[in-house]
Order: structure tokens, then sequence, then C-alpha cells
């Protein structure tokens, strides 16, 4: 197999944001011609589910991207890439010699999935080890033609920070490159070796958020001795303690050091031992300063997000000196699996098929961020304001574990249903008098009673009824009139255990 | 109906319009009289600032149209003199200008009768009448006014397009009857009359920015309701029923209902606690008739060979007058009499105008109620979460039950930066809950609450924040004394009655 000639990155041309042009020399070359020949392209078909009407699919769509060929014909690639495929393919650069690849493991959390295919004619890469600022990398991609294009990188600083579309933050590399990417999830190497994949270019800037090994590694470990575990989390929001009134209320000396506990997830390991209001002074072993950060020995100052997502597992123990009524104590915190399905309003990153049910033409499912965002750029205020703000205040704080948002999506039109539908968007308490706080909810009361006939919205103060009789010839009418497959949806019972990650295909 | 896109003719030169009606037969004679009757009025207002309540706009001048009516009164819309704070009318071919002053506001319907002291402005001058009937559709109609585009009057014909309900922006929340006509309206054309058969029927106010052809005028009947309404020389304004209801056409929901057929009806869904109705319906009261009229399963009611919707008749009434109801309760059928009244509701967020907001300082912390003067001025902000919490809770205050004994939101609206507040800023836009455990349910509690300090402390609590806003209690009077200077601020608070507006 002909690796791209290495020749083609001796000199470039960079346009400049002034317009200019000028020859950039490629100052490591020799590192260049050591890069392994270990990436592919990545060819997707996905294809999604609809948020309103969520038995209908989108047009399937087709997406390109990279993979690092790693050992044992394995290949990192980002998950965002592989969501909702139908068909995954991978190809060397150039080629159209294309072999299916099947899923391993994807983790939205971190933006990052694993795929097995067939690899032989490719070097895997190797891990790299942690670097720091001021490293040098080069970033990979290859053009058109499949030649690779290599640019000259630099990492200009390490801090926790948010991935796009990631609902918790994570360890990444800001780099500055000479390169003008032309889509995200391009590997970057240091000294050869792997270093994390691209995963937020800006071109103005021409800077890029890098996903480090140090998180990619973790995560292929993972996936390579199930059940996969996924990011840990302690299950806690918390805040800077900077302001002095606050330090002394709290009776704090006026040392820099601790942050407050704001509020804690329901049934997580941080509910059994904190609460709001309490102080964390150590965390895991290291002392937290008052905006929350902490000396790591691989990268300097970094938040104390990174001590439980890029240190520690699901399953882990740490010990956490946490103050409380002028007392220090030493406590014990057993940390979770990140789980989205915890939330309220879970995000559903993934777009995952929303389970649902249709009676009566009334479409039933739990509020999610996707179903919210699904409204578009101006979602905020063309969807309904009650959902809007449940998810805006309330995503993360269930009133008791397991706890979701009921909403009428809208009413397919029928005789059954007359009076009724201008509804939509409404939030459900009731259905045949019965709270529902879950679609699981939802199936149990149509099975117990063989028919949903009497349905509460928020705020009514009377139910809307449907006429029981009728219910099941206007169910297949309804079925048959806009195309339903199926009255329902419902997710098989999780097969594994209780940490395997939402995420997980 | 695009509300957002609903915009009034008075922008800064605010011009009025006048419609005047008449047959094409109806010559241009005929109108010479009445147009004696359409005057200019020139306005200089000051908008409040709700971000800098303690301060005004820059005084902004504008002009609209208006009418003479009987009594040497003018009539004109209440959006061309809110917020004013000097008043001037002229008469076409008149190069005086008098001074008049505002003697009823209506901000609901969008209607004011202005004075004028001085007599000499209403000589040569004839009242001009109102008619008795709305005109049909198609019917010809004329408008008078001051538009934008010339200084002296303007004639405009047209047709009447549309009679329906829709919204008044200027309240931003009222809607009523409006007549929608093709002639041209524009602004300065707000206030003028519209006529028919040389008789007002309508008053031009507002229209559609991205529209053509569509001059929305207030007609008649609202008129009518607003003259009679004053009558005892105070607006009460439009009588508040308080009821959502369902409709039902649904059998299975009559079946619930126990409805015997052949009844029909509206079925209550949720009662307003500030509407007249309160503690007189409930849901699941299926409204059958309304003042002997009996109400379809849609909520029309045919009248006089028209079908209106129910609240026609609500529409129609004064405050003091009542509403009769047969309605279907517990299988029963009852009659039930609704007093119509206007009660104090400080959580229907209409604009309110010619009233400075209220504010509190405490150490450079600005605290104001939650308006919707204030959410207008929030602009790009709106996008933030905390922003809208604040449009939900000022939409579902009451349908949620956000309200928990207050009768405002009171909002950290800003900070004026000093070295006592210089870790408070991240609050912003936050509902406030307590101060030093003391709940705050409207802005007098503000001053109580500060008076006990907790262990030298002011701990301000906000909705759905877990840590409170701490301040040292010692420093604030002395920072709150250089802020003032500091940012020119003549007071430190403004706490005006705590009633509706």
């Amino acid at each position: 197999m002909k690796h791209p000639s290495p020749i083609f990155v001796r000199i470039r041309w960079m346009a400049l944001a002034t317009g200019l042009a000028m020859v950039i020399r490629s100052a490591a070359l020799a590192e260049t011609n050591s890069l392994p020949n270990c990436v592919a392209e990545v060819l997707v078909t996905a294809q999604k589910f609809d948020t309103h009407f969520p038995w209908k699919k989108s047009r399937p769509e087709s997406r390109a991207g990279y993979g690092i060929v790693m050992a044992d014909g394995k290949l990192i690639t980002t998950e965002d890439l592989v969501r909702n495929a139908i068909l995954i393919e991978i190809q060397p650069p150039g080629r159209a010699s294309k072999s299916t690849a099947r899923l391993i493991e994807a983790d939205s959390r971190i933006n990052a999935a694993l795929l097995a295919a067939p690899t032989t004619g490719y070097t895997p890469a190797q891990w790299g080890t942690p670097v720091g600022t001021g490293a040098k990398i080069q970033i990979v991609q290859f053009d058109e033609a499949g030649q690779q294009q290599c640019g000259d990188g630099r990492i200009t600083g390490i801090k926790v920070s948010s991935l796009p579309n990631a609902p918790l933050s994570i360890l990444t590399f800001q780099a500055l490159t000479d390169l003008k990417l032309e889509r995200v999830g391009s590997p970057a190497f240091h000294e050869g070796k792997l270093a994390g994949l691209i995963m937020e270019y800006d071109d103005a800037t021409q800077t890029s958020l890098v996903l480090p090994t140090a998180i990619l590694k973790r995560f292929v470990e993972d996936v390579s001795s199930p059940p996969y575990r996924g990011i840990a989390v302690a299950g806690m929001s918390w805040a800077p303690l900077v302001a002095p009134a606050n330090r002394k209320y709290y009776g704090l000396a006026e040392d820099d050091q601790g942050v407050v506990v704001l509020r804690t997830l329901p049934g997580s390991g941080a509910s059994a031992v904190l609460q709001s209001g309490d102080v964390i002074l150590k965390w895991d072993g290291y002392a937290i300063d008052s905006q929350g950060y902490y000396a790591d020995p691989d990268f300097g100052r970094l938040l104390m997000i990174h001590q439980i997502s890029g240190r520690r597992h699901p399953g882990d123990v740490i010990t956490v000196t946490r103050w409380r009524n002028q007392k220090r104590e030493e406590i014990q915190l057993k940390l979770d699996a990140y789980n989205d399905a915890k939330s309220l309003v879970p995000l559903n990153i993934e777009g995952e098929q929303a389970e649902y049910l249709v009676e009566g033409g009334f479409i039933f499912r739990e509020l999610s961020a996707d179903y919210l965002l699904s409204y578009g750029a101006q979602w905020m205020v063309r969807s309904n304001p009650r959902l809007v703000d449940l998810y805006l205040t309330r995503a993360q704080a269930p009133a008791k574990p397991g706890e979701r948002i009921i909403i009428l999506v809208g009413v397919l039109p029928d005789p059954i249903n007359v009076g009724y539908q201008e509804i939509r968007d409404e939030l459900v308490t009731q259905l045949n008098d019965k709270p529902v706080s879950s679609i699981n909810d939802v199936f149990a009361i149509r099975s117990q009673d063989g028919g949903i006939t009497r349905i509460r919205l928020k705020t009514l103060g009377l139910d809307l009824v449907l006429d029981k009789a009728m219910l099941p010839e206007a169910n297949r009418r309804i079925a048959k009139l806009y195309g339903l497959p199926k009255q329902e949806h419902r997710k098989p019972l999780p097969a594994m255990g209780p940490l395997r990650s939402q995420s997980a295909k | 109906m695009p509300f957002s896109r609903v915009h009034q003719f008075l922008s800064l030169p605010h011009l009025l319009a006048i419609l005047v009606i008449g047959f094409s037969l109806t010559s241009l004679a005929g109108i010479d009289r009445q147009r004696q009757s359409v005057v200019k009025i020139y306005v200089t207002l000051q908008q409040e600032d709700f971000r800098q309540p303690w301060q005004s706009s820059p005084p902004i001048s504008g002009s609209g149209s208006g009418f003479i009516i009987k009594g040497k009164r003018l009539m004109t819309n209440a959006h061309v003199v809110s917020d004013a704070r000097f008043i001037e009318v002229q008469r076409e071919g008149d190069t005086r200008k008098f001074p008049a002053t505002v003697k009823f506001i209506a901000h609901d319907c969008d209607i004011a009768i202005l004075e004028v002291k001085e007599e000499s402005f209403f000589e040569g001058t004839k009242p001009l009448e109102f008619g008795s009937i709305l005109p049909n559709l198609n019917d010809s109609v004329v408008v008078l006014g001051y538009p934008m585009g010339g200084g002296r009057l303007s004639i405009t014909k047209g047709v009447v397009s549309r009679i329906d309900y829709n919204l008044y922006a200027h309240s931003s929340i009222d809607s009523h009857l409006v007549m929608q006509v093709d002639a041209a309206i524009n602004p300065g054309n707000s206030g003028g009359p519209v006529l028919f058969n040389n008789k007002v029927i309508g008053i031009a106010f507002q229209g559609i920015a991205a529209a053509q052809n569509i001059g929305y005028t207030i007609p008649l009947p609202v008129i009518d309701h607003f003259l009679k309404d004053i009558e005892d020389g105070v607006y009460d304004g439009y009588p508040e029923l308080g009821v959502d209801h369902l409709r039902t056409e649904n059998p299975a929901l009559r079946a619930n209902l126990g409805l015997p057929s052949g009844s029909s009806g509206v079925v209550v869904a949720y009662v307003d606690p500030y509407g007249a109705a309160a503690d007189l319906l409930k849901p699941r009261d299926v409204l059958l008739s309304i003042d002997g009229n009996t109400i379809a399963n849609d909520g029309s009611v045919n009248l006089d060979g028209n079908s209106v919707e129910y609240t026609e008749f609500i529409e129609r009434k004064q405050c003091t007058e009542n509403i009769n109801f047969t309605i279907w309760r517990d299988g029963k059928t009852l009659a039930i009499v609704v007093p119509l009244k206007r009660k104090p509701d400080p959580f229907i967020f209409r604009q309110t105008y010619d009233e400075k907001p209220d504010y509190f300082i405490v150490g450079g912390l600005i605290f104001s109620p939650l308006s919707r003067g204030y959410l207008a001025t929030l602009g790009t902000d709106l996008n933030t979460p905390a922003a809208q919490h604040l449009l939900y809770t000022a939409r579902y205050a009451k349908l949620d039950n956000l309200i928990k004994d207050r009768t405002q939101f009171v909002l950290l609206i800003g900070r004026l930066p000093h070295p006592v507040n210089t870790y408070c800023a991240s609050y912003f836009n936050q509902i406030l809950a307590s101060i030093n455990g003391q709940p705050i349910r409207k802005m007098s509690d503000l001053p109580e609450a500060l008076k006990k300090p907790t262990q030298g402390f002011h701990i301000f609590r906000f909705e759905g924040q877990d840590d409170p806003l701490i301040m040292d209690a010692g420093q604030i009077v002395k920072a709150d004394e250089e802020i003032l200077i500091q940012y020119s601020i003549p007071s430190l608070s403004h706490i005006a009655s705590q009633e509706a507006k």
C-alpha cells in the first residue's frame, strides 16, 4: 500500500487572515516522516429518528471522518461521526477499497467511539505519553485525492472544558495549528505517537480543541475489559468560594481553600455524604483552592472535575475532606457512572429513538433536550415555555430517582379526538387518574387499564376524555392513516449491569 | 396572529391617523365640516428606564392625531399621550398650538380623552358625531389624520376588510374587537377618526409592519364601552371573567361530564384567582348559556344571526354589571350570577405607562419588580436561562402557582460596581426569595428584611440558587452613600403602591 507522499508537506501555501499568502516551511519534516500509516477514512450512512413523530426516520445522511488504527483491529473515531449509523465503512485515504466496520462502543460524554474492522496494511498508532503546554504536535488530514496534509501545531493550554454538545467538562488541550482543518476528528501526533483527536476547530483563530490521549486511552482500555464502565461522576454541582463575606459566613479562614457544594443528584454517591452548603477542602487527596483547582501531577493546575472524570472510574471510592458546621471531617464518596438517564430531562445527545405511545391519536413521550433543540435556533421561544424552563432549571434535579416529564407532543386528528386536535407540547400530569412520571408509567397504565381514556394536562382542572369502546378501532385506523409501524416503542430492558453507559449501542 | 409584529403607529415622530368613512357618493364636501375637528397632537414624552429606574429616557418629540367630540374634549389613542410630559394640539390651518392635558386614559383599549383649557381652541368647530352601527364588510370608510409624509391633514379612503378580535399592542395583553380597513394608515394616523357616512365609527391605532393594506382601527363598540365607563368620572377598565375553557365537541368528554343530549356549551378548565368568576365557577362546570343565550359546543353564540364568541357578552359589559350563566354542575343545571369586576391583578403583566418603576438599591445591588417593561429591555439577554425563567414566570405565575403569597417578583436587575459588591455579579436577573431568612414577597419587604442582619451579614437567597449572596452588613451604608454620588442617583429607593396597575 502506497503511503501518501510526505514530500507534499514540505512546502505548503497557507492563506493568512489578511488575505496575503506566504510560504511555510515544514519545521518538523523528520517527525512528519515518522508518522505511522495509521489513519483510515471512515464513511458513515446514518439515519436519525424524528423527535416529534418518533416512529419516523429522517432521510439517510452520509458523513465522512477519520479513524485511527490501533492494535488488534480497532479504530478510534468520534462518537458524533458514527451516531445513528446504519452502515460504517473504512477505506485507506484516497482509495475506494471499502471494508465494513462494526461499532464496539461509543460514548457521547467524551465524543469517542471504538470500531472493529480489518486493518491489514495499516501500522497501528501508539499511545503517546502526557504532553504539556508548549509541546509540538502534528495534525494530519487528507485531501480529496487522498494526499496526506500535515500541519504543525503547538499546545497552548491544558484545561478542563466542555466539548461541543457534551454535558460535562473533560480534560482538553488547546492547540494552535498552521493547517486549515476541513473537518473535526483529525488526529494529532506528538513525536509520532497519538496525542489526541481534534474536537473543535476555529477557522478564524486556527485554534483547535483536542481530546487528549489521556482520556482516549482510558476509554479504549475501559472498552477492552467489558462491561464498559464509562466516565465517573460524583453527582453534585459546586461553586467557587471566593467572596470574603461568603468565606466568613461559612466560618472559613481567609486562606485560599475550598469550594461550596450547591446540590447533589438524588441517588448519587455525593447525595449520600454531601449536602448543599458543605465546603470541600480536599478532594481525592488533593487540596482544592477556592476556585476549584488542584495541582495535577501530570498537567499542573486543573479543575477538580478531572480528578474524577480523568483519573478515576465508576465504582471507585474517594476520600473527601468536608467542612460542615464548623467541623472538618474526612468522608468516603463512591463514584457513579455518568448516566444521562438519571436526568429529569435527558440530553439524548446520541439521538436515540424516543420511547413513545400513540393512543387515540395522542402522542406521548418523555421530554428530552434533543426534543426541545429540534425547534431550531429559536427553540427557546418556539417551544412551550414550561418545557423550556424545566430543561433550563431542573434538568439535573429530579425530585426522585427516575422521574421524567411526560409530554403530549400533539394529537393525530381522528374522529375519536375531536375537540382536542389543536393541543400540542403540553405537560401531562395524570393518565386514567394516576400520576405519571415516566414513560414506563404510561405503558403500565395502558396495559393495566386496557387503554388510556383520561388525560390530565398540567393546570387543566379536568381530564380530556376518550371513548374506550372506540379506542381499538381508532388506534388501527390512526396507525394505517398516519403510517405508524407500531403504536408504541419501548426500549428493551438493559441486558448489562447498572454501570453500563446509556450511550452504549 | 404574529403579535410580535403588531406595531403601533406611534413611533418617534408619532402621527395620528384619521379614518374618514363615506360612500363614494358622499362628496368630500360633506367631510369639509368634519375635517375642521381633526387635530394634530404634539407630544413630548419621556419613557421610563426599567434598567436604571431612577431616571427616564431623554425627552422624545412625537405627534399623532385626535378629534373633537362633544363636551369640548378631544379623543385620541392612549399610546399617543402615554408617558407625556407636555401635550399641545393644533387645528388644521391654524398656526396656534394649545396646551392640552389628559383627562381619561384607558391603556387596555388604547383610548384617551384630552382637555384644552383655552376656549378659543374650539371656536368654529363642531364636535364629531359617533355613528350608531358598525359598517358592513366592504363598506367604504374614510380615515383622517396627520400621518408622516407631510404637515397637513391627510384623508385616505378604503373599505372595511374584517371585523374580529385582535391584540391591542399598547398594553401587549388585551384583545378586543378590531376593525381592519384597507385605507392607508401610517405612523401619525394614530388617534384619528374613521368616518362612515360622516360619523365616527372607529379610531385608527395600529398596523402590521410586514403587511400591506392592513390598518387596524378601534371600532365603535369599544369606543362606546369606553365612553360609558367614564360617565362616572373614573375609568375602571374592562371586567375580566378569568375563565379558560375547553370546547365540548368530543362525545366522550360530554358523556364524562354527564351532559344531557341536546344541551351544549363549553367546559371550564381553569379559573383565574384574580378574575370575576373566582369562587363562583370551577373546573368541570359547563357553561350552557350566557344572559339567556345558548352557548354552542365550540363556544359560539348566535347573536342576531351572527355567530360570536360567548365572551363577546362580557366584552360589552361594564364593571359592576352582572353576567348570568346557566351552568351544568354535578349532574344539575344551576343559575350562576357573576358580578363583573376588575380585581387588582399584580400578575397580569400589562405594559405600564406614566408610572415610575419601583426600585431599591442596597450595597450597589439594584432590585426591581418583574414587569413587562423590564422584560422588554432585556434584548439579547433574553437568550439566557435566567431571562427565560423570567418569561416563564411572567406567563405562568398564576397557572403554575408560582406566586406563593407574593404580590411582586423582586429581581436583581443590576449592580453598580463598588468594592462592596465585587463578588456579587452572578445573580443577575434572578428572583429574590429571601433576605436574612425573611421571605421577599414585595418590594417593601426589602427594607424591612435588611433591618435584621444575620450575625453581621445580609444573606440574600435567590429562587433555584443554592448558594446565597452574602454582604457584610457593616459596610453597606457607607458604600451606598458613595454609590449615590458616584453614579448620580437621586435616591436609594422608590417603592410605590403594591396595588395592581
